[in-house]
């Protein structure tokens, strides 16, 4: 059967994969994150939240985001942290 | 009821039609040449500094390389954003799944408000706490007129509860309003371009419920404000410099350039020559082999300073002068028995 799997770890690339009958939620988690912590992630099926051994259906729609996605600072304001360091002998002279 | 489920298949019409509307003419992507050509131009100004001893001048021009190169930088990460909006075969999602979308942030989100004359999507977040410091809930705003452009969206705090230092700041991650996507840009932007609502607001969501503190605006053990360890002041990291010497951060009032090797230190690491009155800094001062008062390094001369060798000079000439007048100091007995010549005591008789 053919489901929507929307990954957005990393690139958020949305896929249609196929996957065998009565395939369960923690298998599919399994076969495309296999070294992953589910734990680590909010696992959703046609938007909703489900139990691991939910079994999964023709057209389903499963989406994986991390739980923990570390945003960033476009700049880093301190000056001191950023400032050139000179090598120090260069300043013996 | 039936006015919001209106208005969420409403908004889900707008924002298909607004996703399926051909995109504008991307501009050509156009390469950083000129900051190029700058940097190289350093470089080779530097290379010749090196070849002729000049140090400062070398100093200067790897600082303005450094600038030339973060400009560079900048500009090569706009033209690489530039290419990233470009449609690349672009297949619109259905309104259908935009309205499974919009119902479907209402079990995610305890407010969800849909604004079809603002053509605004917003949902609040749960109060978001990191590291045990309370931020409150924010709002995300997704306005859908302005999808597939820039500012499409904001993050707003609704408790006010911003760093001390910076009161645009409501978040590490979050100023003027504007998230900063870190590691979820990628998924953000592919998410607003296929139309998935959902994941974009649980993206967002997730975002401001993680603390990357070696990339925020203004980190969570700093968020009371920077206090200076010297002068006790509450002031913005802004203003504050890290010793050279120790690493300690000051504010800049207690923060001292060493004459010698114009590096910033704190009071701890700086000290006044006892010879020309410059602050000096730990590493470009020593002690002086006699006295063992602290001298720049221009004052000592082989370990003493100018006190110490006059001090020894004035002794190594006063031992020459007594060395060379010694054979006449044997004889004043012989002078005060000459000046008595004459006057020897005579016995009363004698007269």
């Amino acid at each position: 059967m053919k489901i929507l799997v929307i990954n957005n770890d990393g690139g958020g690339f949305a896929d249609y994969v196929n996957v065998a009958d009565d395939t369960t939620v923690e298998q599919l988690f399994k076969s495309h994150c296999p070294s992953a912590d589910a734990s680590s992630y909010l696992i959703r099926v046609n938007r909703q939240p489900c139990a691991s051994d939910q079994r999964l259906s023709e057209g389903d729609r499963i989406s994986i985001t991390p739980t923990k996605i570390e945003g960033a600072a476009t700049f880093r304001r301190s000056s001191s942290a950023v400032r050139p360091r000179v090598p120090r002998h260069y300043h013996s002279g | 009821m039936v006015s919001r489920t209106c208005c969420s298949i409403l908004a889900a019409a707008m924002i298909h039609a607004r996703l399926a509307e051909p995109p504008p003419n991307a501009p050509a992507a156009e390469l950083p040449v000129a900051g190029w050509q700058e940097s190289a131009r350093l470089i080779r100004l530097i290379q010749k500094a090196q070849q002729a001893c000049l140090y400062r001048a070398e100093r200067k021009l790897q600082t303005a390389l450094w600038s030339s190169i973060q400009r560079l930088n900048l500009k090569i990460a706009e033209v690489l954003r530039t290419l990233e909006t470009q449609p690349q075969n672009k297949v619109v999602t259905s309104a259908q799944s935009i309205l499974a979308d919009l119902r479907a942030l209402e079990t995610e989100f305890e407010t969800v408000d849909i604004n079809v004359p603002k053509q605004t999507v917003a949902v609040e977040t749960d109060a978001i706490c990191l590291e045990g410091r309370e931020l409150g809930r924010f709002q995300i705003v997704l306005n859908w007129r302005l999808l597939g452009g820039t500012g499409a969206y904001k993050v707003i705090a609704l408790d006010a509860n911003a760093a001390a230092t910076d009161d645009d700041t409501p978040h590490p991650h979050v100023q003027s309003n504007s998230l900063c996507e870190g590691e979820g840009r990628v998924p953000i932007r592919k998410a607003l371009a296929d139309g998935r609502l959902f994941d974009f607001f649980i993206l967002i969501r997730q975002i401001l419920q993680t603390y990357n503190s070696s990339s925020a605006y203004v980190r969570l053990d700093e968020w009371d404000g920077f206090q200076c360890p010297d002068c006790g002041s509450t002031s913005n990291e802004d203003d504050s410099s890290l010793c050279e010497g120790c690493s300690t951060r000051t504010c800049c009032e207690c923060s001292f350039r060493c004459h010698d090797c114009e590096y910033f230190v704190c009071s701890d690491c700086i000290q006044t020559c006892t010879g020309c009155d410059n602050d000096t800094c730990s590493s470009c001062r020593s002690a002086c082999a006699e006295c063992g008062d602290g001298f720049c390094g221009e004052c000592l001369n082989d370990n003493h300073c100018p006190l110490c060798r006059e001090k020894e000079e004035e002794e190594t000439t006063q031992s020459e002068l007594t060395t060379t007048i010694a054979p006449s100091v044997s004889s004043p007995d012989h002078s005060i028995h000459t000046v008595c010549v004459g006057e020897t005591a005579l016995p009363a008789g004698c007269r």
